[in-house]
């Protein structure tokens, strides 16, 4: 089984992930307990050449593997991916150009209507019986009528 | 008499949606939801039409991770007094103590945040206990064993000459010792349509994949799929080779290029510990998933 470290350089070095991740608490972890005693229980065989503990070692060689990578995985991440997305804008204005402007200006889908029954349009209200007239529109003058 | 009637019907988005929608499924709301915390989450709870918000990050809502057993000799995971739930609203249960552990570890090493994304192990374990695309063991081995007509080992370049040179001399060892192991016969070519595979062959894995139990089949078509490669799997899963080294295999054409035109460190780093981080858990997964631990004690005499 080529290329598999010493069962004690494994153990240090799953050991040293999980400090890296728990902190100064890491000796009541869950993990480091549970690693120290699967390391323990291996030694403890007389065997010369065990299958058990190979197979131990393998998964504990790809454990602490998987500890190892995801932390430089995530700190790759942020060193390059996670400064925060730049604004539309500012990317635009990287090329040189310029964001369009939104017709309705900020806000638009407050003032957006849909699946109505009955809107005013242009001074009509519009509904399924058709269009007809918005009596805002007149309503000045009727009522300025209605005084006399 | 104009009655202004905004009819303006306000849509819930159900609990289905919720879980098929691709977020949804790793981040929905049963997965522990404690105490309304200020989430963007979709708009189920404030019924307004405002358009469709991806949940962008989840904080650490918890401070304690710990284990306990259950009757039947699972294990759960409770997260601060709570049991965890898989994004399917079943209870987490962990078939055995170390992968238990492994999976409460990737829940202690979040802080701040919770990136999904890097918690592998919990991936496999909601994706085994759910199932959501509903697949049987049969399907799953037919779906393994396809990648095998395209595996990363068996295709092989004409030139340049040092590629060439450097296939053979690392991906010929690991061919001999999958023909050996397992009886069967597989080559190589360089050939668009890629080597013959005799049907013999592809019957002997299909028997050998059958002895794995569903735990283990997941983790082994997730380890399939990262590396490209059925043999390379096989390899990995046999401890015949490390996961780094069977990642260095997979990206071999890869490494070779870098070596020649330079290291990129924000693309072709990031790829390598991410493919790393994801085949070591599901080689962890398949050997949690297939093992089973016995102390027997030897007398001691004298």
């Amino acid at each position: 089984m080529a290329g598999l470290s010493s069962p004690l350089r494994v153990c240090r070095g799953i050991l040293k992930e999980i400090r890296a991740i728990k902190g100064p608490e890491y000796r009541r972890s869950l993990a480091y307990n549970y690693v120290f005693k699967q390391f323990r229980k291996n030694q403890i065989t007389g065997e010369q050449y065990c299958r058990a503990q190979e197979e131990a070692l393998h998964a504990s060689h790809s454990y602490l593997c998987l500890l190892s990578s995801t932390r430089q995985q995530i700190a790759l991440y942020n060193m390059y991916h996670g400064k925060g997305q730049r604004g539309v804008e500012e990317m635009a204005g990287i090329v040189g150009l310029r964001v369009p402007t939104q017709p309705g200006g900020k806000g638009w889908e407050n003032k957006c209507m849909l699946l109505q029954q009955q809107v005013k349009f242009l001074g009509h209200v519009v509904d399924k019986e058709g269009v007809r007239l918005d009596p805002g529109k007149v309503s000045a003058v009727t009522e300025s009528s209605n005084n006399h | 008499m104009y009655v202004e009637s905004a009819i303006c019907p306000k849509r819930k988005v159900t609990r289905m949606e919720m879980s098929t929608s691709r977020l949804g499924h790793a981040l929905s709301t049963q997965n522990v939801c404690p105490r309304g915390q200020a989430i963007k989450l979709l708009p189920l709870l404030c019924g307004n039409t405002k358009p469709y918000s991806i949940i962008t990050e989840r904080k650490r809502f918890y401070e304690d991770v710990s284990i306990s057993k259950a009757e039947g000799g699972s294990f759960e995971i409770n997260l601060d007094r709570r049991k965890m739930k898989t994004p399917g609203g079943k209870l987490f249960t962990a078939p055995n103590e170390a992968l238990a552990i492994a999976v409460a570890n990737e829940w202690d090493t979040q802080k701040d945040t919770l990136k999904f994304y890097c918690m592998h192990l919990t991936t496999l374990c909601n994706t085994a206990l759910d199932n959501p695309t509903l697949r049987s063991k049969d399907q799953m081995i037919t779906a393994a064993l396809k990648y095998l007509e395209t595996d990363t080992l068996c295709y092989r370049v004409d030139e340049p000459p040092s590629l060439v040179e450097l296939q053979n001399n690392e991906w010929n060892p690991v061919l001999n010792w999958i023909e050996d192991r397992y009886n069967v016969v597989i080559g190589s070519s360089t050939s668009i349509l890629g080597p013959d595979i005799p049907q013999t062959t592809i019957d002997t894995f299909r028997q050998h994949l059958s002895s794995y139990n569903f735990w283990s089949l997941i983790g082994l078509e997730f380890v399939i799929t990262q590396l490209k490669s059925v043999v390379l799997a096989f390899a990995l899963v046999d401890k015949h080779i490390t996961v780094e080294q069977a990642v260095l295999l997979s990206r071999l054409e890869e490494e070779f290029q870098i070596g020649h035109w330079g290291n990129v460190e924000w693309a072709h780093d990031v790829d390598l510990y991410e493919l790393r981080s994801r085949t070591a858990a599901g080689a962890l997964f398949v050997h949690f998933s297939s093992e089973s631990s016995t102390v027997k004690r030897k007398i001691m005499q004298g």
